[in-house]
């Protein structure tokens, strides 16, 4: 998947794992940007009495960087508090939950959120801000929506923020990619052969848990600017997110853990697929506690993408092209480690600098698109991935055909993609409640008594 | 090497210690009653009622002390020693 499960270590500790990070001009307020880091895969809606939470032993973090060198320059820090209200029943809710702080709701969470700069400013923006309970069913959480939207708050004046559980919004057909990587809408060409069919998405029906937070431009750039020049170095910021837990756990005779020394991290996102397709299983743990500006160590494998070693070889004679190609990938360098510097897609820059790192690339002086193309950039779309990465982005899409060969001619003029690449696609869309226009952007989570495991989301 | 006696120890602990080949959690009851009484001193001081001992390389007695927040490295032959010593006490 994006990020889900992506490493043998944050496989066993969901509520720390980042599974995917989104940054955009906010479509109906650009004059800002919208971050998003997703944590706790594939949750059941139905998933009590221990219903999904944010971790309070975990340190939530989104970062940016403004200055190329792939260090956070501002980082945004979440930290979560769960309190018990009721200590005699074994209920997450004693009754309908009519409103956000309704008593009947047994267990909420709050959440605090602080700015904390390069140069050791730091602000709290926000403490006590509740998270909405789960979609548990129309007589738990009756209006859902109404629920939810009591959760979005306005912080700081500036900022706006909303923590909270939404509808799975990456679509991928995990199935199909996992077994020896079949693409359903061709696995009659596969090495291994079966008839074609339609794509399954393997998120339907799941949700997870959202940091949404939206910051006006002038927050994040360099200069305090919201700069409108494409070609300006300024206009570009890196982002990333990260989960760190503390060094030591101990478990106590009760039951209860607690929890010694400094923060370490396990878990690191930036571009979607990165850790999960392109750094080797040996060191996928290693790579998620590293920050961005370390990751010269893992170029190789994006210079040299094992996945694209194993296309020719899974669907032969379909990418003859890509099977010849022995140089280095420096598209994929380009798009995934440094962003693409100018000269490359006439108008459009969103280079960061010489400084190998896997971050989000988010030119802020592209306005929204007024159509957008899930296909983002390579589509003609320069206000999608990989500039950024909006909510609706087909990634999976973008990513396979990338490494199928469809962005060599960007840096190397003499190589003519198969005609594969520009064809190859998982062949899913999102089965789940729509992305919003609006804040938060992701769409309402399933609940938990209207869904049927396999059956989209209503 | 740091020379360091027991009531150092517990001192950088509460200082702001950091932490393998063994792994120790130590609270007031897990000393011997003479260290006991020291414990009880430093938290007094302030120090944390419970920290936790990590020791990197018996051989060469790396530790780290991990209280609340911090992280202190510590060199320690003897110490380390004992403490793996406790192992099977």
């Amino acid at each position: 998947m994006s990020s889900h499960r992506e490493a043998p270590e944050i496989s066993k500790d969901p509520v720390a794992d980042n599974t995917d990070v989104y940054a955009f001009v906010s479509p109906d307020r650009p004059d800002t940007v919208t971050l998003i880091a997703n944590f706790i895969p594939l949750q059941k809606p139905d998933g009590g009495p221990n219903f999904y939470e944010f971790g309070d032993d975990v340190l939530y973090e989104i970062h940016v960087s403004n200055s190329g060198d792939a260090r956070a320059d501002i980082s945004y820090q979440f930290r979560f508090r769960t309190v018990v209200r009721n200590q005699n029943t074994f209920l997450y809710n004693v009754g309908p939950i009519g409103s956000i702080d309704d008593p009947n709701w047994n267990r909420p969470q709050f959440y605090s959120v602080r700015r904390v700069e390069r140069n050791g400013r730091t602000q709290t923006l926000g403490d006590n801000l509740p998270v909405p309970p789960v979609n548990i069913g129309p007589r738990s959480t009756a209006n859902y929506a109404r629920l939810a939207r009591q959760a979005v708050q306005r912080i700081d004046r500036r900022h706006k923020v909303f923590c909270g559980q939404r509808a799975e919004g990456f679509f991928v057909d995990l199935g199909s990619i996992f077994d020896l990587a079949t693409l359903r809408p061709f696995q009659n060409l596969h090495l291994i052969p079966s008839a074609a069919a339609v794509g399954v998405n393997g998120t339907q029906g799941l949700n997870v848990h959202s940091i949404v937070l939206q910051v006006p431009i002038t927050q994040l750039t360099r200069n305090g600017k919201a700069p409108k020049d494409v070609m300006d170095p300024k206009s570009v910021i890196g982002v990333w997110a990260t989960a760190s837990r503390r060094r030591a756990r101990i478990v106590d005779d009760d039951g209860g853990t607690q929890a010694y020394g400094p923060f370490r991290q396990v878990s690191r996102l930036g571009n979607p697929l990165f850790n999960e397709v392109l750094v080797p299983m040996v060191r996928k743990d290693e790579w998620n506690s590293q920050p961005p500006s370390d990751d010269k160590r893992f170029a190789t494998y994006v210079r040299r993408p094992e996945l694209a070693t194993l296309l020719p070889i899974l669907y032969p004679g379909v990418f003859p092209n890509l099977a010849g190609y022995k140089k280095p990938r420096a598209d994929l360098s380009a798009i995934l480690l440094t962003g693409i510097p100018d000269g490359v897609v006439p108008g459009f820059q969103n280079f960061t600098g010489p400084v190998l790192s896997d971050m989000l690339r988010l030119n802020v002086a592209v306005p929204p698109a007024s159509d957008p193309n899930p296909l983002g950039l390579v589509a003609g779309d320069p206000a999608g991935f990989p500039n950024g990465r909006r909510v609706s982005d087909d990634v999976v899409t973008v990513e396979l055909r990338a490494v199928a060969g469809l962005t060599i001619p960007l840096v190397d003029p003499s190589f003519t993609p198969d005609s594969a690449a520009s064809a190859i696609k998982d062949g899913t869309t999102n089965t789940n409640s729509w992305y919003f226009d609006n804040f938060p952007y992701l769409g309402t989570p399933a609940g938990g008594y209207q869904t049927t495991p396999g059956v989209p989301a209503t | 090497m740091v020379e360091s006696s027991r009531r150092k120890f517990l001192g950088l602990a509460g200082a702001g210690a950091a932490s393998a080949a063994a792994a120790v959690a130590i609270g007031t009851g897990a000393l011997g009653r003479d260290d006991a009484d020291e414990s009880t001193d430093a938290i007094d001081d302030g120090t944390p009622t419970s920290f936790v001992v990590h020791v990197t390389d018996v051989r060469r007695g790396k530790m780290t002390v991990l209280a609340g927040t911090t992280e202190v490295a510590v060199e320690d032959r003897g110490m380390a020693a004992n403490l793996a010593r406790m192992r099977s006490a």
